[in-house]
């Protein structure tokens, strides 16, 4: 439980930068989206 | 000429400290430290040290603290935070793809990858704000 609450609370976060900073509007974006995709996977398989 | 650094650089140096807090309370010197050994097993030339938490978190905490000491500087546009926001934010993306490619390769999450996309949008965000 502890362990999907802290990645969504990371994965929010990241989200809302992406959103803030018009420079992650593009391929750095989408970078940052397949980190956090990544991060969620690793997570899952905890 | 380097309007946004500031704002770029703060959110950099939040991101590092949640990424040491992070690392620090899902035991990251676990898996370090035994890689470094195995490193050097293999590369007896690399001088890759093995730390202590006590020394490891420390130094981090310190390297973090005057990271932040130097905000007030990025957002004068001093001309020496440039260099210094490209190591920044190259050695950070780095380590963030880092935590997360070595979680893809060991099919589980490795210590620091929660924050790992965190610290690699605010990477990305101070290396686009450089002029």
């Amino acid at each position: 439980m502890t362990k999907w609450m802290v990645t969504t609370a990371i994965g929010t976060i990241s989200v809302a930068l992406l959103i803030a900073v018009p420079a992650l509007h593009g391929a750095a974006g989408l970078l940052v989206l397949a980190g956090t995709a990544v991060q969620m996977y690793a997570v899952a398989r905890m | 000429m380097t309007d946004g650094l500031g704002p770029a650089w703060v959110a950099l140096c939040v991101a590092l400290a949640i990424h040491v807090a992070d690392e620090a309370l899902t035991d990251f010197l676990s898996v370090y430290n035994p890689a470094v050994r195995s490193i050097r097993a293999r590369f007896p030339f690399l001088p890759l040290p093995t730390v202590t938490f006590r020394v490891w978190l420390g130094g981090l905490i310190a390297v973090t603290v005057l990271l932040f000491a130097l905000s007030s500087a990025a957002f004068r546009g001093e001309p020496g935070m440039r260099p210094a926001a490209y190591v920044f934010g190259l050695v950070m993306a780095g380590n963030g793809l880092l935590h997360l490619v070595g979680s893809v390769y060991m099919r589980k999450a490795m210590p620091g990858v929660y924050s790992a996309p965190l610290i690699l949008g605010a990477a990305l965000y101070l290396l686009a704000s450089l002029p």
